[in-house]
């Protein structure tokens, strides 16, 4: 229960931990690179048990990992002790950004990038949802998440088996058949290590559930090979044939409170073999009701190490970075550019409007570049900024009061011509509204070191004299104006002659030389 | 080392010991890619300057320095574009490399010569694209008129969800995109033969028994109805033919339908590949090889290149395919040959797989300069076929019937996915006249069967030399017989 922040391997010495580090369950937290989050956002722990932490920061920024009890009634995750945290202000610092708080329950160190550390959690009694964070001054809102501290469930109260022996590529006939062997299993885990066989088997387990209290419950199924579930007399799982244990296959169903039977349906035909059960219930995590344990489950966080999968694409050199493929929230024409100090955005080439604004790291090219590469992929990195709904950003308005254009699957006044790319590799894009030629740019500036990361945007409109009134949404939302220009709740804008139609902030684009450029400047705010 | 052995060499004077191998006259060559860069190659092209630029799925475009250096080795790859979005054409002209990618024809050029593309300008992109993974679209190179041909395949096997989805299009000179051709399914590649008439292969699927080349005639349709609906955006080509009908035959359906043309050449699906790609014709003028003119066509399953020649038999194209080369380490997608005879191809296993194992290639190709015994061309005649050879024949095996046997069958002509090979038909061959010079044969067969694929095995016949042919298939595809 107290904060440990020793070496796991004098531990058990002091507080009479078991004396084997190594048997202690094993957690590791990642943090990856520019996503400012952390790769588990819920670990699950029995009530009063012992876990080794291990958090490995893959960032490029400091982070922390610091656990705390939950506030009662009021689920914050941990913002609230963040707080606490970034009031510490210039004392911060040396404190590690822990604030003295009896919240905390465990913490690391200020951990450098690509650095690790490791510590011991004594898992608290009470079973419930306790959030951990970084308390880093502005990094909560996005790195939370969740210790859940549930109970185990019960076993089955009875186990017993029938051994057959044939060879089969699908599961048998059981009832056609007369049994190899059968009796009790004594500690009513699920095995076929029932007489040796490795080869030509099949086994129908039939056990009893007592189900605590009435609610949702999943039952989790992996086998080499074939295997079928039935509770209560109905199918609920049918995995058969030949197949490697890999494919774990869940099920939900609800339940009564009392005893259920349960009837599992089991063969192997060649090569490896294995069974999985387990099933977690409103009041209980994960039970396995197998002795083989899945290797997904063994360790579950040794075995996600989402943060290093994928195939991370990332500005190299100084230079920005393209990425043209399909991006969320953006016509399948989308342009994703990663800048090199970690503003990252994405140019919509059939609607002529940045669809999207990130920090951190840039894409992950995974889905797009294995297999067939379908669907849209998300941006890699964090504080996703849109400044307007999807659609065209600029238009010209017949009228004052006339509705913006929607989007439309083919914006169609609308003409794509290309980019033209600048010593650092930053693009500026060319499109065509009309009689108006455009080239739009984007310049990123600030640091994410810094927490200050902004860019400017710059419209070049090339006209022929006398064209008409062109307009810029410059951004949409509840838009409140301040002394240097627009805020809202996530941004903020500058633009000269801006002004706000209802939401809108427009910025007319007149030609009375032919020629007209617009510059605006956009901030995240926290 | 073993035919340094002077008892080995005495050996093979007195018979020929191995029966040739495709790699005896056609060596495999893989460009080498030290700092292991995916080349999903998609595309190839070269220019009159002699520069080699592959361009891939993952949207690089590469150049290989050096690319006709005698020894491989010292061919080098180096980076001159990136970020484009799944790469399969490429085409050169003057001082502008044309990239096909997904959403749109792009001119890349290297304004400040530091060999890297500056300039990316959207030369068409006039076509619509879903976001479903399958609408690819395969761009050609340049054609006699200056015109660059696109392939746009379907929303998947079926049915077009956006524009020109399953059409071919075609950019003029002055910026125009033509709707040009309907009916495309699932394209791999475009090439021109040496009339500069344009060529694209389509894979085997619904409307398609089997893969085929497929002539881009302009105003015509290929086979395929899913994406007819656009003719309501065009009148470029004239008003929408009726839907063919399900379960019919090709032959049936061009009686009723005036612009549907059928495959030019049948690539029996199974026998000779599972996926047409690439299409190159060799106008090198023997510098490849015996094959002037002929037209050779990869495979992304097989990995392998099919050698087609065609004719034009009362206004219909039509031809043969016979087996050229397999072995290659990934599935072909893109090939260029260039002027003095060395082919380029490369391509990727993903997404649908390849024999070869490895997950991408890129490779150089030359002929040895020893001619191969092979079925140079095979023609329709009135009662029959023509063949001729690439070496002289011995005669006794040459004129013997019993050397060759023939089948031949169509495939239903349908909406549900590929088709079995029907109506199968053993024609019998009553005679083989061996000509003066030994180069051809006459082969008098009956019955000829209008639309079927006349599939010649030649196992018994031997050269001069006493050596069988590298390839014993040919296929032909009779679409039309000609008059006597």
């Amino acid at each position: 229960m107290r904060l440990l922040r020793l070496s796991p391997f004098l531990l058990p010495a002091l507080l009479g931990l078991p004396l084997h580090a190594d048997d202690l369950r094993t957690v590791t937290i990642r943090t990856p690179a520019g996503q400012m989050k952390y790769d588990q956002a819920i670990i699950t722990a029995t009530p009063g048990s012992q876990l080794k932490l291990v958090f490995e920061n893959l960032d490029e920024m400091p982070h922390n990992f610091v656990l705390c009890r939950p506030l009662p009634d009021k689920p914050d995750k941990g913002l609230e002790l963040a707080q606490l945290a970034w009031q510490l202000g210039p004392l911060g610092m040396e404190k590690a950004w822990i604030p003295d708080s009896p919240r905390v329950l465990a913490h690391t160190g200020m951990v450098p990038p690509h650095q690790k550390e490791s510590l011991v959690i004594q898992v608290p009694q009470e079973p419930g949802s306790y959030p951990y964070v970084c308390t880093f001054p502005g990094h909560a809102m996005a790195m939370n998440g969740e210790l859940r501290v549930l109970q185990e469930g019960p076993r089955f109260s009875s186990l017993n088996y029938q051994l057959f022996l044939g060879d089969w590529q699908t599961l048998p006939d059981f009832a056609a058949l007369t049994p190899h062997r059968s009796g009790a299993i004594p500690d009513r885990l699920l095995t076929i290590e029932l007489e040796g066989l490795s080869q030509h088997f099949a086994v129908r387990y039939d056990a009893t559930l007592e189900v605590p209290a009435d609610g949702e419950y999943t039952f989790f199924l992996a086998s080499d090979d074939g295997s079928a579930l039935f509770i209560d007399g109905q199918s609920l799982i049918a995995h058969d044939g030949i197949h490697p244990a890999n494919d774990l296959r869940s099920h939900k169903l609800q339940l009564k409170a009392g005893s259920h039977p349960v009837r599992l349906d089991y063969f192997e035909g060649t090569g490896e073999e294995q069974l999985y059960l387990a099933w977690s219930g409103p009041a209980f995590s994960e039970t396995p009701l197998s002795r083989w344990i899945h290797p997904s489950r063994a360790h579950p966080a040794e075995n996600a190490a989402s943060a290093t999968v994928g195939i991370p694409l990332a500005p190299a050199n100084g230079e920005a970075i393209i990425y043209r493929n399909f991006i969320t929230e953006t016509s399948p024409r989308g342009i994703a550019v990663g800048y090199p100090n970690g503003v990252n955005l994405c140019f919509d080439a059939d609607q002529m409007a940045p669809s999207l604004f990130w920090q951190g790291a840039f894409i992950d090219a995974q889905r797009h570049w294995t297999g067939r590469g379908e669907g849209a992929q998300s941006p890699l990195g964090y504080n996703l900024l849109r400044i307007a709904p999807p659609g065209p950003a600029l238009a010209f308005l017949p009228e004052p009061t006339s509705p913006w254009p929607a989007k439309t699957a083919r914006a169609e006044a609308l003409h794509f011509k290309g980019y033209h790319l600048d010593a650092q590799r930053f693009p500026t894009f060319r499109y065509q509204i009309g009689s108006v030629t455009v080239a739009e740019s984007y310049q990123p500036l600030g640091s994410a070191a810094h927490n200050d990361l902004h860019f400017t945007r710059t419209l070049h409109c090339q006209a022929p004299p006398g064209a008409p009134t062109l307009h810029l949404r410059a951004a949409v939302g509840p838009l409140h104006p301040d002394p240097t220009g627009w805020a809202a709740p996530s941004f903020h804008v500058a633009a000269d002659h801006a002004f706000l139609r209802g939401e809108e902030l427009l910025v007319p684009l007149a030609f009375p030389q032919g020629s007209t450029t617009a510059t605006l400047t956009y901030h995240w705010t926290p | 080392m073993r035919f340094l052995l002077p008892s080995l060499l005495l050996t093979a004077a007195v018979s020929p010991a191995a029966d040739p191998k495709e790699s005896d006259y056609y060596p495999i060559q893989n460009v080498p890619n030290p700092a292991n860069l995916v080349l999903e190659v998609g595309a190839i092209t070269h220019t009159p300057e002699g520069r080699v630029f592959a361009a891939t799925r993952r949207g690089d475009v590469f150049e290989i320095q050096h690319p006709f250096a005698p020894d491989i080795a010292q061919a080098k790859l180096s980076l001159f574009a990136s970020g484009l979005h799944e790469c399969l054409g490429l085409a050169w002209n003057k001082d502008s490399l044309y990239v096909t990618q997904r959403p749109e024809v792009t001119r890349l050029v290297d304004e400040n010569h530091d060999g890297r593309a500056d300039l990316f300008e959207t030369v068409s992109d006039a076509w619509g694209i879903s976001g479903d993974y399958h609408e690819y679209a395969f761009g050609s190179e340049f054609d006699r008129d200056g015109n660059l041909w696109l392939t746009l395949c379907l929303t998947g096997s079926f049915s077009s969800a956006t524009d020109y989805r399953g059409w071919a299009l075609r950019v003029t000179p002055d910026g125009k995109t033509l709707p040009s051709v309907s009916g495309v399914r699932s394209p791999g590649g475009i090439g021109f033969n040496a009339l500069g008439d344009a060529f694209y292969t389509d894979n085997q699927g619904p409307w398609n028994g089997s893969s085929s080349l497929k002539w881009l005639k302009p105003g015509s349709f290929a086979g395929h109805p899913g994406g007819n609906d656009w003719f309501k955006l065009t009148q470029e080509i004239g008003p929408r033919p009726p839907d063919p009908n399900d379960n019919s035959r090709m032959v049936k359906e061009r009686e009723r339908l005036p612009t549907l043309v059928p495959p030019v050449v049948m690539l029996p699906h199974s026998r000779v590949g599972q996926g047409p790609t690439a299409i190159e014709c060799d106008t090198t003028n023997g510098k490849f090889g015996p094959f002037h003119h002929q037209l050779f066509v990869s495979d992304q399953c097989y990995s392998n290149i099919t050698r087609v020649s065609l004719e034009k038999v009362n206004g219909v194209y039509q031809g043969v395919a016979i087996p050229f080369l397999e072995g290659f380490s990934s599935g072909i997608i893109g090939m260029s040959l260039t002027p003095d005879g060395t082919l380029f191809a490369g391509g990727s296993d993903r997404g649908w797989g390849s024999r070869g194992g490895k997950p991408y290639n890129l490779d150089r190709l030359r002929w040895s300069g020893k001619t191969p015994f092979e079925i140079l061309d095979m023609k329709a005649a009135p009662d029959g076929f023509t063949l001729t050879f690439t070496a002289p024949l011995n005669p006794s095996t040459a004129a013997n019937p019993a050397s060759y046997a023939m089948e031949a069958w169509t495939w239903a002509y349908r909406a549900d996915y590929g088709g079995p090979e029907v109506d199968q038909v053993l024609p019998t061959i009553s005679s083989a006249q061996v000509s003066p010079d030994g180069l051809s044969v006459k082969l008098t067969v009956s019955p000829l069967t209008k639309g079927h694929v006349h599939y010649l095995k030649s196992p018994g016949i031997r050269s001069s030399q006493g050596l069988p042919l590298l390839h014993q298939d040919a296929y032909y595809t009779l679409n039309e017989i000609p008059s006597a």
